[in-house]
């Protein structure tokens, strides 16, 4: 089976938010919404005090509480791994919001606006239409699908997952430090197990919320 | 109208891609921008075939395709009606034919060039230039002295530049990211992504993140100093007492320094006399150096073994090395009075210099491509938090300093020119730099702009324009001094006031110094032109108004030309139409593509067109197969064409630059490393200062001006600046700071940046240390005002914060760019 | 349906509710998904399911009055539970799509809510339909059960109309419980919380349409009430006494007892809506001339305190950091 996941090597992180705003072009996600923010905080005492980095997204868990409270089926776990919301089926009850540890759900208002205020291009995801969802829905929420539309593009072009720009989450293409890593984590000879194999094991966020996420760190600080 | 428009197939991501170039900021990368089919541009990716981004784009460049479809985007030439100019004055545009504007332009053109060429100050660098020796040969052929970086003397590295020419034959110098073990990062933000050679840097650093140590010395922890191993505050202004304070523990204390570089490869040698200038052979020009067993000989006399310390007399004089006269110079910065100017700690002064003097593997070799090459992993770099004040180029020659003493110029690990000496030269490339009598690398002068260099010094002459640049013989630039004089008119005895300027892409108001100050100098201009794709302030200010593009509309043959030293390909690419405008331009029948498509049209209507071209001919080396032809006219693209096949080959031209465009190239081991390769110096004793003294004070003491000349001097000191002395009430510093997600003044207009920005809260709060804070009883999220001692006021959030140091107030650079008062108008005169 | 902001950045502005990872920093953050149209629902839904099967088990059902020959506490009861429905509704990003709430009944609480409400309404109101009486007549008394449950057919659908009522008051709090997200809700003490604060607030309820059908008020009812207010009271305090170091519960902890809600907390619900109803149950136990006004007071103090408990269960609950540095562990 194939089970997508994403290492993210925290150490390499440098903070510029590329992958915040590759995301947002790539998912015209609603206008106040961020599905893969860099987090930052502050560590130390002056005169020995640092930022810190923490790049995010969606953890796309094994066992996903969006998908276990959603009421209506909206969000569902595919085959792949993918914890993936069908903005049209959403009934907007937000359960979903509550029950993520992560945060990573964001609630589009009904009298919200799904662009960009001041925006004078409506971005698009860089393959083609039929493969993903370009219009968000006022009262359902949304949230990072691992650009699952540029992975099966890949699939059916016969382009590598993880590799080929069109093929890999927008902000793992767009890295310039390349702390993120897609791949397949049942396939012990992928890009993901090597490098976990590497600088492993790789932490889980909120380890005690029990989500078996696909989103692994390594490096945390 | 025929189109022209960069090739939509032919790189292997399928239709729609068009490989082009980011220009939203100087590090330049290789795009692949999307076009749809309603051709609308939805997407930008790194180009993966690009070595100098390797298919990586920044926050910024993928929300680059803002603003093409702006509808506050001027699109018509238009005229001012009312005569009052002000910030928030309503111009009252009426919209003119690009016969009219160009006419009316050209006129006023042929007056000044007939009065004083000098007297048209071209203005340009926020969104940068990058049009090269086609820019340069118009400024040339107009009679102009150059065009005018005006931002870049507020927000640029001012040192940098004539230093890494003087010591490196480069336009700067970045670390070796490849192989370095060791960087001091003096306050730029090298290793964030924000910097020349920043994607490739920024992959290489996290890469080697455990190997590599980065030590951050900046009055605020920026976005650099949180991804480097260590921060160390320093109080603003006085980094180079902590660096003369290093060199004093690394060569009097440690004694660690690179001997045989300094002996061959820079002039630490050469014997200075008691008056600091150079003991020269008799009769002859060159230096002399001490040979420990034949006397003093001349510095190319192929001695073996200068003598880099001691005291000798030559023919009955006092001569030291200038080395010595270095040692004895800085034993004055201790690390106790280190401490005392930075408030970095003395012992830790002493680590920073102890790790990076081990850290320099002094003696050590490296094999690269089967040569044989010094290794020395430890740099150090800087950039405007050296030069954003005064003295600036002090602070720079005491931190070149230290790359140069341990030998790290051009080797694996150090610092990497960036481009090496190549300016306009692709394939005919030499790796060589011109010595001069001296025996120092010598290049005087760079590129088109108005950038000077430091060595050798150029003589003074009067002022031909309010930026006196004719007196700062060391100066990159000089652009501050015309607020100077048009504030007070008569200190300096009245040079040459600007007849018109003409404002290209750039937006003084916010970059170039205080805004009101900026305005009044604006305002005294007769006649201002600006070409913009939107309203600010400074077009607000305009007589004229011309419309510019986006960048993704341009066609652009050298936006980069990447031939640096260091590990990796040489590339150079440019940019061009990913769309089509859809605004008519300044010549009829003919695409409009780049705003070098109206200076073209202004010389032909001034009748300045030979001019320009037989410039050109010169300063892009054209050969004669591709020379233009002054009694001919051309197009821009016939132009580009030539200059493209001129550079390339006879393949290359136009055609190939809009269906691939990308030329990259391997790297001998002399191009990667190129230092051990030529024998031009380097310098640690600044002798040229004294004389470059000399010459200036007989100047202006001939002009009646009254002048600073002290900074003139051999060896570099920690001089306080202004700012230095604080006295109650002002009694912190303020400082700005930069995040990696804008760049200048002129992304913050774009909605998706801004967002971001809104959610960090980075461009409207000032940082404050909690020490300080709780003196002051400030909370973070508290409004505060903030006075300066020349009497401003602002008001902003506070964030408290252990991330600056308890002196500072730190705010972001040009924050806030865009017009407030005159929404109404810019609503009004657009739609017309 | 916007609810107040609960949430600020470093500078104090207020942060829009719809997004959760909108400050960008790794602090604890306030949950702004449900808040005062939520705890209004939650203790209708208690107080519907509540009515309905204290009626039925105290046996007063049929005792303190009809309307249309419905049982009053029957009509409060369905009442209750539609209005908490449709607020339910109406708070939906999409009410329209309310019918899919149903569909995830294998994992969802809220599915089950749907169904619970649904399954009570129906069912209970047929269980009363023999019962209706509309103009003089009761047209569906031919309907072959016994509203008060004395027979097989009545009985079965009085324990599944009951089931389902239990269910009602139950699943609010598992909602918030069943996710380990916030740290203060993901426990078994929410629900139990939630059920003996609706069970005690549907005793006063009883009680206190007792006091107006002018029926006398037993002393076993008032211990009743006062033993629910009391177990409350140990849940509650049982719940803020463990785990108090986890993160996201111990930011909870301080605005119920230090912070924000400290006054309001403990002063009306720990004090006045549960400890002090629990006395005044036990009180009116023993002093028989006391129970009606004791009732009436013990309604207000359960149902204000039960309603501000749900209220501020939901505004103390807090997200802990998605990451904790390894020396701040």
């Amino acid at each position: 089976m194939t089970r997508w996941g994403m290492v993210i090597d925290a150490e390499r992180c440098v903070g510029c938010q590329a992958c915040t705003v590759a995301c947002k072009t790539e998912n015209q996600s609603p206008h106040d919404a961020w599905y893969a923010p860099v987090i930052e905080w502050e560590a130390g005492v002056y005169p020995d005090a640092t930022l810190n980095y923490l790049p995010t997204l969606c953890n796309h868990c094994e066992d996903a509480p969006c998908v276990t409270a959603c009421p209506s089926g909206a969000i569902k776990r595919r085959d792949d791994g993918i914890v993936i919301a069908d903005e049209d089926v959403c009934i907007g009850s937000r359960a979903c919001m509550a029950a993520c540890p992560y945060g990573a759900i964001n609630f589009l208002e009904n009298s919200g606006t799904a662009s960009m205020p001041g925006s004078s291009v409506a971005s698009q995801p860089s393959v083609p239409e039929r493969y993903a969802r370009q219009q968000h829905v006022p009262g359902a929420i949304s949230k990072c699908t691992y650009c699952a539309h540029r992975i099966d593009y890949g699939i059916e072009n016969g382009l590598e997952v993880g590799v080929h720009p069109l093929a890999t989450p927008a902000c793992v293409v767009t890295c310039p430090a390349e702390c993120r890593i897609f791949g397949d984590l049942d396939n012990p000879d992928s890009n993901v197990s090597r490098y976990l194999e590497a600088k492993g094991p790789g932490e889980v966020l909120r380890p005690d919320a029990k989500t078996s996420p696909n989103t692994k760190y390594v490096g945390l600080p | 109208m025929e189109t022209v428009q960069g090739a939509r197939s032919g790189t292997a991501y399928g239709d729609g891609w068009v490989r082009s170039a980011c220009t939203i900021c100087l590090n330049r990368c290789g795009i692949l921008a999307h076009v749809n089919d309603d051709e609308v541009v939805d997407k930008i990716l790194g180009d993966p075939a690009n070595p100098h981004n390797h298919g990586r784009t920044c926050a910024k460049g993928d929300a680059g395709f803002e603003g093409l479809n702006d509808p506050e985007r001027i699109t018509v030439p238009l005229r001012r009606t009312n005569p009052e100019r002000g910030v928030g004055v309503d111009p009252r545009w009426e919209p003119i034919s690009w016969d009219e504007a160009l006419d009316a332009i050209a006129q006023k053109l042929c007056e000044t060039i007939d009065d004083d060429p000098e007297k048209i100050l071209y203005t340009s660098f926020d969104v940068f230039h990058l049009r090269g020796a086609l820019a340069a040969s118009w400024v040339t052929g107009l009679g102009m002295p150059g065009y005018s970086t005006w931002s870049a003397a507020i927000f640029c590295g001012n040192n940098v530049h004539g230093i890494a020419y003087m010591n490196q034959n480069a336009f700067e110098g970045t670390p070796d990211p490849d192989h370095s073990k060791y960087i001091l990062n003096f306050g730029s933000q090298f290793g964030s992504v924000v910097h020349y050679d920043t994607m490739h840097a920024t992959r290489a650093l996290s890469e080697r993140r455990s190997d590599v140590k980065m030590v951050s010395i900046d009055p605020v922890c920026s976005s650099a100093a949180a991804v480097a191993d260590e921060w160390v505050p320093i109080r603003p202004g006085t980094d180079a007492a902590l660096i003369l304070g290093m060199v004093d523990q690394l060569i009097n204390e440690l004694d660690i320094y690179d001997a045989e570089f300094l002996k061959n490869f820079t002039n630490a040698a050469y014997l200075v006399g008691s008056d600091g200038r150079y003991i020269r052979e008799p009769g002859g020009h060159k230096p002399l150096v001490w040979d420990q067993h034949n006397g003093a000989q001349p510095f190319d006399a192929g001695t073996a073994d200068a003598a880099l310390t001691g005291v000798y007399e030559v023919d009955g004089v006092e001569a030291k090395p200038g080395f010595q006269v270095l040692k004895d110079h800085v034993r004055s910065y201790s690390p106790d009075y280190v401490e005392s100017i930075t408030t970095v700690a003395a012992e830790k002064v002493r680590r920073l210099a102890r790790e990076f003097g081990e850290a320099s593997c002094i003696g050590q070799t490296i094999e690269i491509d089967g040569v044989e090459l010094p290794y020395r992993p430890a740099t150090a770099i800087w950039y405007r938090g050296l030069s954003a004040h005064k003295h600036s180029m002090l602070n720079g020659l005491s931190i070149i300093l230290l790359p140069t003493l341990m030998g790290a110029l051009d080797v694996p690990g150090g610092l990497l020119g960036d481009p090496w000496g190549l300016i306009g030269k692709v394939k005919d490339r030499t790796y060589t730099a011109t010595a001069s009598p001296e025996g120092l690398i010598s290049q005087g002068f760079i590129g088109g702009g108005r950038v000077g260099g430091l060595y050798p010094p150029r003589k003074a002459r009067a002022p031909r324009t309010t930026e006196m640049f004719e007196l700062m013989p060391c100066a990159p630039y000089g652009t501050v001094f015309s607020l100077l004089n048009s504030e007070q008119p008569d200190l300096f005895g009245t040079p040459p006031f600007p007849s018109m300027m003409i404002n290209f892409q750039s937006n003084m108001m916010k970059t170039s110094g205080p805004p009101e100050i900026v305005e009044r100098f604006i305002k005294r201009i007769p006649f201002v032109v600006s070409i913009s794709r939107r309203f600010e302030e400074t077009t607000e200010m305009a007589d004229i108004v011309l419309p510019d593009l986006h960048y993704l509309e341009r066609l652009t043959p050298f936006v980069f030309q990447h031939l640096s030293s260091g590990d990796g390909r040489h590339s150079v690419y440019g940019a061009k139409p990913v769309v089509s405008s859809k605004i008519e331009g300044p010549v009829p029948g003919e695409p409009y593509v780049d705003a070098m498509q109206i200076y073209l049209e202004l010389a032909r209507r001034s009748g300045t067109l030979p001019d320009v071209y037989e410039a050109f001919n010169t300063i892009a080396k054209m050969k004669d197969e591709y020379r233009l032809d002054p009694s001919e006219q051309y197009s821009y693209f016939e132009i580009c064409d030539r200059w493209l096949k001129n550079t390339f080959g006879s393949d290359k031209g136009l055609q190939w630059h809009l269906s691939d465009g990308l030329w990259t190239d391997d790297k001998t081991v002399e191009e990667k490393y190129p230092r051990p390769f030529f024998e031009a110096r380097a310098q640690v004793y600044f002798e040229f200062m004294l004389r470059a003294r000399d010459d200036l004070e007989r100047k202006v003491e001939e002009l009646g001006i009254a002048w600073e000349t002290d900074d003139y001097q051999p060896v570099p000191d920690w001089k306080p600046g202004p700012a230095f002395e604080r006295t109650a009430p002002h009694d912190l510093f303020v400082v700005n700071m930069k995040v990696p997600n804008h760049a200048l003044s002129h992304t913050h207009k774009n909605p998706i940046l801004s967002t971001l920005s809104n959610r960090h809260n980075d461009l409207k709060s000032v940082w404050i240390n909690p020490q300080t804070a709780a003196g002051r009883g400030i909370s973070s999220g508290d409004r505060v005002e903030i006075e300066t001692s020349q009497g401003r006021r602002q008001t902003a959030t506070a964030r408290v914060t252990q991330l600056v140091h308890p002196e500072v107030l730190a705010t972001q650079a040009a924050a806030g760019a865009g017009p407030k008062a005159v929404t109404a108008t810019r609503s009004t005169s657009t739609r017309s | 349906m916007t609810s107040p902001s609960l949430a600020s950045d470093h500078t104090g502005a207020p942060l829009p509710r719809n997004v959760f990872m909108d400050q960008f920093s790794l602090e604890p953050r306030t949950q702004r998904v449900w808040d005062l149209n939520h705890a209004v629902w939650f203790t209708l839904m208690g107080l519907g399911g509540g009515v309905f099967l204290v009626g039925r088990f105290l046996n007063l059902t049929e005792d303190l009055g009809h309307w249309i020959g419905i049982p009053t506490i029957d009509m409060i009861s369905f009442a209750a539970i539609a209005v908490g429905g449709m607020i339910l509704v109406a708070d939906l990003g999409r009410p329209l799509q309310f019918w899919r709430a149903f569909a995830n009944v294998r994992t969802s609480w809220i599915s089950w809510g749907a169904w619970s409400d649904l399954i009570f309404l129906t069912v209970a109101g047929l269980l009363v339909l023999p019962a209706l009486r509309f103009g003089g007549s009761r047209p569906f008394s031919g309907l072959g059960w016994d509203p008060d449950g004395s027979n097989g057919a009545g009985l079965t659908l009085e324990i599944i109309a009951g089931i389902a009522a239990m269910v009602v008051m139950t699943y609010a709090g598992a909602v918030l419980a069943r996710p380990r997200s916030i740290p203060y809700w993901s426990s078994l003490a929410i629900p139990v919380q939630f059920l003996l604060s609706s069970a005690a607030m549907s005793v006063a309820v009883v009680l206190v349409i007792e006091v107006i059908a002018d029926e006398p008020i037993s002393g076993g009812q008032m211990v009743l009430l006062a033993v629910l207010a009391a177990g409350l009271l140990v849940a509650l305090v049982g719940h803020l006494l463990t785990r108090t170091d986890t993160p996201g519960k111990k930011e909870s902890l301080d605005g119920l007892l230090r912070g924000r809600y400290r006054h309001v907390f403990v002063g009306l619900v720990l004090g006045a809506g549960t400890a002090l109803p629990a006395l005044l149950g036990f009180v009116g136990a023993a002093v028989g001339d006391l129970r009606d006004a004791l009732s009436v007071i013990c309604f207000g103090l359960l149902i204000s305190g039960g309603f501000l408990l749900r209220l501020i269960t939901l505004r103390v609950g807090i997200f802990p950091p998605v990451y904790i540095p390894s020396n701040q562990r």
